[in-house]
């Protein structure tokens, strides 16, 4: 996809006004949100398996080119092919040269993240590939020309309506009388559309959650069953996973997969995980022939090599999206490219160029709810500050830079910072008195247009702190 | 990209990025794949063995699965039968399982023919390797017995489960599994914790969206010794 990050502020804009798209997210506090806290509410030990999850993760980076290689080495034992791929480019090359080897015309997509980041379908198709996606969510954006909007829900900017209006139209050879006003009646066409499409598929693509470095196993995690599907029925199966999905042993998958369900949808665990290992066997009857893993660097070991490892830690639980107050006013779409919310403020900009994605990481108020709820605890408003700093020399203008550079030299030394701020709180006290609030304020804009801002009541924070600790009475 | 390039680069990354070398990383590794860790257990996997069977029920049905008990496998004809009969259903497709094809039906089910792919309306039974009573999962490993297909193309899906395999955590299925094949995994081992569901319409919870609408489980069997 072509990325409309640098046009962030313009996409936000629209994306705030659109009242569809704040109903659809409106449900977000009272669904994901709160069915994770009930999950978590049923787990006491949450926090420690939180800890241990991240642990995994910090050791597995650690070591991760020891851990490729013993994946590697036994998947490739159980009979898979490992294919490695240094960029979107070669993992494209390396997908369309499978597919077009085994002579195949259709392909079954498993929801994968990583397929979006190299803009797999588009390419696949202008090769005269017909590609279907196969989780519900993502064909609903596939036949609407659209991008996921979100990583586990990706049709979650969509209302009922919205999907019985775009079956009509795609699924124009089915009687046009009838009744598609639940969302049950749209779940069963689309069961049994996909059907049909799934027993004529000559390959199944599927992304990973995680790729067992003890056993060669790449783990699907899904509810719906159409990842199985997808790696079960046809004759080719090509699993497509980046270098952070490598977990070292099963006891470690264990750990993570306790809390990626209940962290994304607040379940304890997913209708299916599926581990899957090399290809059918002599004596099985069914399964795939040839079992490919194209595993993806992409800009990955340079994070690592950067700083910015402990973004790799992420699992795409989508939680942090879930529970960032910008992602719940703007959506996925405003983002403008693959991964959005806060995980995609971090991403986007090691993937794009800070250059192309540089409003990305200033879109967040710090509030720290993402790092309250990541499963792996990763550090997101201190890497979207990193990223800050690192875009700073670049971008914003000139009056921008040098109001960031006077109120930084202020902030660091408190005696002028404390006299600043007596004076510019005192001057403010004596204009709002009147009214108490001010309607219009100078460069604070943003705030007064849709809102007051309450006057402030003459004396400082620190002055009030102060007095209280000398014991003055209020 | 060969293979020993792609390494090359990532082992740069890593040795910027945690100061270790080489002989470090490969000393952690082997110890880390030969010993696999214990992490924390969460209390739903800390449950006495006598309350395994409960857990499991418990979180299948929640998750709007059906469980029957039965004494034995001689049983199992009886109990499948009778969800068709509920289901108005005759036919009953089957792996190549030993354990099942002795069994006396009444009506005797099908032996699955992989070149033929069941229709949406069809039912079969398979029977799973391992139940983790920590979140109400079934172990499903594909065989010849036990296709992996039919746990997902059918409308329902019946699975027996012999009660002395149910254990309460995950570490506990996983090292069964590796003890059971210890060389490599059966090509798909599939956890099942419920029907298939979607929820990506409106957030709206909907059963079966592309895998089974409805998962029967029957236990049967004497349970496991409790100590």
């Amino acid at each position: 996809m072509t990325p409309a990050t640098r046009t962030f502020r313009e996409n936000a804009r629209t994306a705030l006004g659109d009242a569809k798209l704040a109903k659809a997210l409106g449900g977000l506090p009272t669904g994901l949100v709160a069915q994770r806290a009930a999950a978590k509410a049923r787990v006491p030990e949450f926090e420690t398996l939180r800890t241990a999850a991240r642990d995994i993760r910090d050791h597995t980076l650690s070591n991760l080119d020891v851990y490729l290689s013993a994946f590697a080495d036994k998947a490739e034992a159980a009979g898979a092919r490992i294919h490695w791929a240094a960029d979107a480019v070669e993992a494209r090359t390396v997908i369309a040269h499978i597919a077009l080897k085994n002579g195949a015309r259709l392909v079954a997509k498993g929801k994968s993240m990583i397929s979006e980041e190299i803009a797999l379908n588009a390419y696949l198709e202008s090769l005269g590939l017909e590609v279907f996606e196969s989780d519900l969510g993502e064909y609903l954006v596939q036949i609407r020309n659209e991008t996921p909007s979100h990583i586990i829900v990706p049709a979650i900017h969509l209302s009922r309506d919205d999907v019985e209006a775009d079956f009509r139209r795609h699924h124009a050879h089915l009687v046009p009388d009838r009744d598609l006003s639940t969302a049950e009646a749209l779940v069963a066409e689309a069961r049994a559309v996909l059907r049909e499409r799934f027993l004529a598929a000559d390959i199944g693509i599927t992304g990973a959650n995680f790729l067992v470095a003890e056993t060669g196993s790449a783990i699907l995690v899904t509810n719906e069953g159409n990842g199985d599907l997808s790696a079960h029925l046809p004759k080719t199966h090509i699993v497509l996973a980046s270098i952070d999905k490598i977990v070292p042993t099963l006891a470690d998958a264990a750990t993570l997969l306790r809390v990626l369900a209940r962290s994304a949808t607040g379940q304890d665990m997913t209708a299916y995980t599926s581990l899957l290992t090399g290809p059918r066997l002599q004596a099985d009857p069914d399964g795939p022939g040839e079992c490919h893993i194209v595993i993806l660097d992409n800009g990955r070991s340079e994070m690592l090599r950067s700083g910015l490892g402990e973004a790799l830690r992420c699992i795409r639980c989508g939680a942090c999206l879930n529970h960032c107050p910008v992602y719940n006013a703007i959506g996925g779409h405003a983002y403008g490219w693959v991964y959005a919310g806060p995980i995609g403020a971090v991403l986007t900009p090691a993937f794009l160029g800070v250059d192309q994605a540089s409003d990305l990481p200033s879109a967040s108020s710090f509030c720290g709810k993402c790092e309250e709820v990541c499963p792996v605890r990763i550090p997101l408003t201190s890497l979207m500050r990193t990223w800050r700093e690192r875009s700073r020399a670049t971008s914003g203008s000139a009056l921008q830079r040098m109001a960031l550079a006077a109120w930084s030299f202020t902030a660091r030394r408190p005696r002028l910072y404390h006299a600043a701020t007596r004076l510019g709180i005192a001057m403010l006290s004596a204009l709002g008195r009147p009214r108490g609030v001010f309607r219009r304020l100078p460069f604070a804009r943003g705030w007064t247009a849709s809102r007051d801002f309450p006057a402030p009541q003459g004396r400082t924070f620190q002055q009030h702190w102060a007095e209280r600790e000398r014991g003055v009475p209020r | 990209m060969s293979r020993s390039t792609f390494l090359v680069r990532v082992r740069g990354a890593v040795e910027t990025a945690s100061g270790t070398t080489a002989a470090t990383r490969q000393s952690a590794v082997a110890g880390r794949l030969a010993h696999p860790p214990r992490h924390p257990l969460p209390i739903c996997a800390k449950a006495r063995s006598q309350d395994w069977e409960k857990e499991l029920i418990a979180a299948l049905e929640a998750r709007g699965g059906n469980v029957v008990v039965i004494p034995d496998l001689a049983a199992l004809p009886r109990a499948v039968e009778s969800q068709l009969l509920h289901e108005q259903r005759t036919h009953l497709l089957v792996g190549d399982d030993p354990r099942l094809a002795v069994l006396p039906w009444s009506i005797p089910p099908q032996r699955w023919n992989p070149a033929q792919k069941p229709d949406d309306g069809t039912a079969a039974l398979t029977h799973a390797v391992a139940a983790v009573a920590e979140t109400g999962t079934l172990v499903l490993a594909s065989s010849a017995a036990s296709p992996a297909t039919l746990a997902f193309l059918p409308e329902t899906h019946i699975v027996a489960v012999a009660r002395d395999t149910i254990v309460g955590s995950f570490e506990a299925a996983f090292s069964r599994l590796r003890t059971a094949f210890p060389d490599r995994l059966p090509r798909a081992v599939n956890l099942v914790s419920g029907p298939s569901r979607t929820s990506d319409i409106e957030g709206r919870l909907v059963k079966g969206a592309h895998g089974p609408r409805r998962l029967v489980v029957v236990l049967y069997g004497a349970p496991a010794e409790t100590t």
